[in-house]
């Protein structure tokens, strides 16, 4: 456990500290922290989407297997909330698309 | 948006360098996208209304009853008796009549354009996000009419909370979340329609005839749910705005 946050901080300081390592060579760090920041941002959305996803269709899962007869009162409200969680995937795809297209 | 993909609206000339419209040539196609639509509904409301004309000559019970089997007439009545149904979940009955040439619009405007994108070429006219920019605004303005005509102190009184000396806080607050709900419909559809238009291009460059057929079948599911999402909430919303007077406040 200990190494993996001193991992993960290592990892993340290279990260920011980049441009300056960058900019001694004269070279831009700024577009390519764009693309990153993208990359990143959907990658933890997706991270966080996944396991609220996985957690509803488990949930959905159980009530269904211990009382069937719920099966279709539960339908429309589990399509209902997995759209509302898909959806804050999706706002961090606008804002990454967005990103992208100010490189 | 349309990335590696072709699409019909390439065919019209002078599309592609701007000429036509004159400004970025990936988002003029939506406006003739968004005409067929509308061609398609109200085609789709003149047979209804064909259809109701030849109902009422008939005597009897024959009067009420719909088609053995299914037609393009019994499928629009299977989703408007749907529409009507989640409305009166939410609304009492005075209200589900007043409200539901917005709702079911909405609904079914939001639906069409959404299976636009699995005709193949076309593009899905809620990929661009003024389209859904426009009808979040109308279902701002519903929510807050709504609110405001009937009891406007109760409304913004409601905006304050429950107690009077934490309400310049709760105000700000009720505000952001006020603005926030047509913002979360408007990024919420497109978001939807964009990203699945874009891996459904993505994936079909990968691998030609396996992955769009899966892709076509979760685009016709994701494109049902969407318009019934954004209908769904347009209707919570003004449910939430009705004034209650039970209210414990």
């Amino acid at each position: 456990m200990q190494k993996w946050i001193l991992t993960f901080t290592a990892m993340t300081a290279m990260v920011l500290f980049c441009p300056e390592a960058l900019a001694a060579d004269g070279e831009s760090g700024g577009t390519g922290m764009i693309g990153l920041g993208a990359g990143l941002a959907m990658g933890f959305a997706v991270l966080g989407g996944a396991l609220g996803q996985g957690m509803a269709a488990r949930a959905m899962y159980e009530s269904v297997s211990r009382n069937p007869g719920a099966a279709p009162l539960l339908n429309g409200p589990f399509y209902v909330g997995m759209a509302f969680i898909e959806s804050l995937v999706l706002f961090t795809l606008v804002i990454a698309y967005t990103l992208t297209q100010a490189l | 948006m349309i990335a590696a993909g072709f699409s019909w609206f390439h065919l019209i000339p002078q599309v592609d360098d701007g000429s036509l419209v004159g400004f970025d040539p990936s988002h003029s196609y939506v406006y003739v996208v968004t005409g067929f639509v509308c061609a398609m509904i109200l085609g789709f409301c003149v047979l209804g209304r064909i259809a109701l004309e030849r109902a009422k000559r008939r005597d009897g019970l024959e009067r009420y009853m719909t088609g053995n089997s299914m037609s393009f007439l019994v499928f629009g009545e299977l989703l408007t008796g749907f529409v009507k149904g989640f409305m009166g979940d939410m609304l009492d009955k005075e209200d589900v009549r007043r409200f539901f040439p917005l709702i079911s619009a909405i609904f079914f405007y939001i639906l069409c354009c959404n299976l636009c994108a699995i005709v193949p070429g076309m593009l899905p006219p809620t990929d661009y996000i003024n389209t859904n920019v426009g009808m979040a605004v109308i279902s701002f303005l519903a929510f807050n009419y709504v609110g405001l005509s009937r009891d406007p102190v109760g409304y913004v009184k409601h905006l304050m909370g429950p107690v009077i000396w934490m309400a310049p806080l709760l105000f700000v607050i009720e505000l952001i979340s006020l603005f926030v709900r047509p913002a979360s419909l408007t990024i919420r559809l497109t978001g939807n329609m964009f990203g699945d238009h874009q891996v459904f291009v993505i994936m079909s460059g990968m691998l030609d005839y396996v992955f769009p057929v899966a892709l076509m079948l979760l685009a016709c599911m994701v494109s049902t749910i969407q318009a019934f999402i954004f209908s769904l909430l347009t209707t919570i919303y003004i449910g939430l705005s009705v004034p209650h007077h039970d209210h414990a406040h």
